[in-house]
């Protein structure tokens, strides 16, 4: 199979987060739970987790709280600091994970950016409408569709300026590009295990430049007697027994990130991310989505079959893609795709040149298919 | 052998402080808080010799990890040092 559907998750890993799981099933008891050799291995697997997040992530270990993805973090981040009635501000490229949580909050929505890969058109749009009755502010540092890179840090100054605080969501840009929270003094930046940080779903990362609202309560093995959660992070937000098999494995995959020269590794992805925007746009039948800057994610529209049926396609050609509206509908609103959506592409550090030409080749030939 | 030991609220804090002690080569361990000092339930503290006490304690003030109380430790008594 050719796996191009790593936006969703990067199902090929490093070997070593495979290990790591099965490492932590037979060996990890409950962390903080306990002072036996299993419970305080385990103690230390997470904390090593934390440290080696906030290297990555320019943070604090205590300010890494694990959550089991990123909508669970960008929930409790939302959650924290929006009330209902609040004016969002956020931009024309966010995930269900942020709009859901705001409808539900009865916020008031203020959508600005609309134009996909033209920054200057996203930081003026932000500079106008961060007014003063503006409460918070949400922006995708990269979008899951359309793989255009928003530039948050120019909206962090914005927000730093005005004094009003950023809830950035780099689902699509962690372990890829650089993600700062002290560059940003973002209040809360949320990402995903099981993507760019090549670690097992069900993980996720929840960067606190603030003590957030616990979104739920429970055991933390510490001031057991308080009928209140811990005041502290990261103990605050982590009620109940961690998924230790995978923040054992989310641990392998950071460490593999670690290990690996990044600025390569982006060059690399970034140069096959090019080549199959090129071989794209070159054939009549297909409209592509593409400028700069874009990281590892490509849409396309082909004009003769609807994504469903094109991504079906592919699927039978064994290249695996994601068709639709990838829980993103504001983003296809944006672009214009929201009717049929597009058919996504993404690449991850185990996608290959070979593997480009043989997806080109099968698009090229879905030209003959009505 | 450790006779002195510093209590945290909670693990991490704990955890931290640990770290930035070994950064620091003063040698201690991550232990749970005896039943009899944790009087708002489990916590967590790091043993360490009395010798080590002042500096681990400078080490910790000048991080901003807090911690809570410090004790001695002799013949299974505890006893609580300020400093």
């Amino acid at each position: 199979m050719i796996y191009l559907d790593n936006a969703a998750t990067t199902l090929q890993k490093p070997p070593q987060v495979r290990e790591a799981v099965a490492y932590a099933l037979e060996h990890l008891a409950s962390p903080g739970r306990g002072g036996h050799p299993a419970a305080m291995e385990a103690a230390d697997v997470l904390y090593r987790a934390r440290s080696a997040a906030a290297q990555l992530f320019d943070a604090e270990p205590e300010q890494v709280v694990f959550t089991m993805n990123a909508t669970h973090g960008l929930n409790i981040a939302i959650k924290s600091l929006v009330h209902p009635g609040d004016v969002v501000l956020l931009s024309g490229f966010e995930h269900n994970a942020v709009l859901r949580p705001l409808y539900a909050l009865g916020a008031k929505l203020r959508i600005c950016g609309r134009r996909l890969f033209d920054p200057e058109d996203t930081v003026a749009a932000f500079a106008a409408s961060l007014t003063p009755e503006v409460k918070a502010v949400v922006c995708t540092h990269v979008s899951n569709v359309f793989g255009y890179q928003l530039p948050v840090e120019r909206i962090a100054a914005l927000c730093r300026e005005r004094g009003v605080p950023l809830i950035v969501d780099a689902s699509q840009s962690a372990g890829l590009l650089p993600v700062s929270l002290k560059g940003w003094q973002a209040a809360y930046v949320a990402m995903p295990g099981h993507k760019g940080l090549y670690g097992p779903q069900g993980t996720g990362i929840l960067l606190c430049g603030q003590v957030p609202q616990p979104l739920m309560e429970g055991g933390t093995g510490v001031l057991s007697r308080q009928w209140t959660m811990p005041e502290e992070l990261p103990e605050r937000a982590e009620a109940g027994t961690h998924n230790m098999p995978g923040i054992c494995g989310l641990l392998a995959g950071l460490t593999y990130l670690r290990q690996e020269d990044g600025r390569t590794r982006r060059s690399r992805e970034e140069q096959l991310t090019r080549q199959l925007c090129r071989g794209l746009a070159s054939m009549d039948h297909v409209r592509v989505f593409t400028g700069s800057p874009q990281a590892n994610v490509v849409s396309a529209v082909l004009q003769n079959l609807d994504s469903e049926t094109a991504a079906q396609h592919l699927a039978e050609e064994g290249i695996a893609v994601r068709a639709g509206l990838h829980c993103a509908p504001l983003a296809h609103e944006s672009a214009g795709t929201l009717e049929g959506g597009t058919v996504r592409f993404s690449l991850s550090a185990f996608t290959t040149e070979t593997e480009i030409i043989r997806t080109l080749e099968v698009v090229e030939r879905l030209k003959s298919f009505a | 052998m450790y006779d002195c030991m510093i209590a945290f609220r909670t693990i991490t804090r704990a955890q931290r402080g640990a770290e930035l002690l070994d950064y620091s080569g003063i040698p201690c361990r991550l232990q749970r808080l005896p039943a009899a000092l944790a009087d708002r339930g489990c916590g967590y503290m790091l043993a360490l010799r009395r010798e080590s006490l002042a500096g681990a304690v400078s080490v910790l003030r000048q991080n901003h990890v807090d911690f809570g109380r410090l004790y001695t430790v002799e013949n299974g008594v505890h006893r609580e040092v300020f400093l």
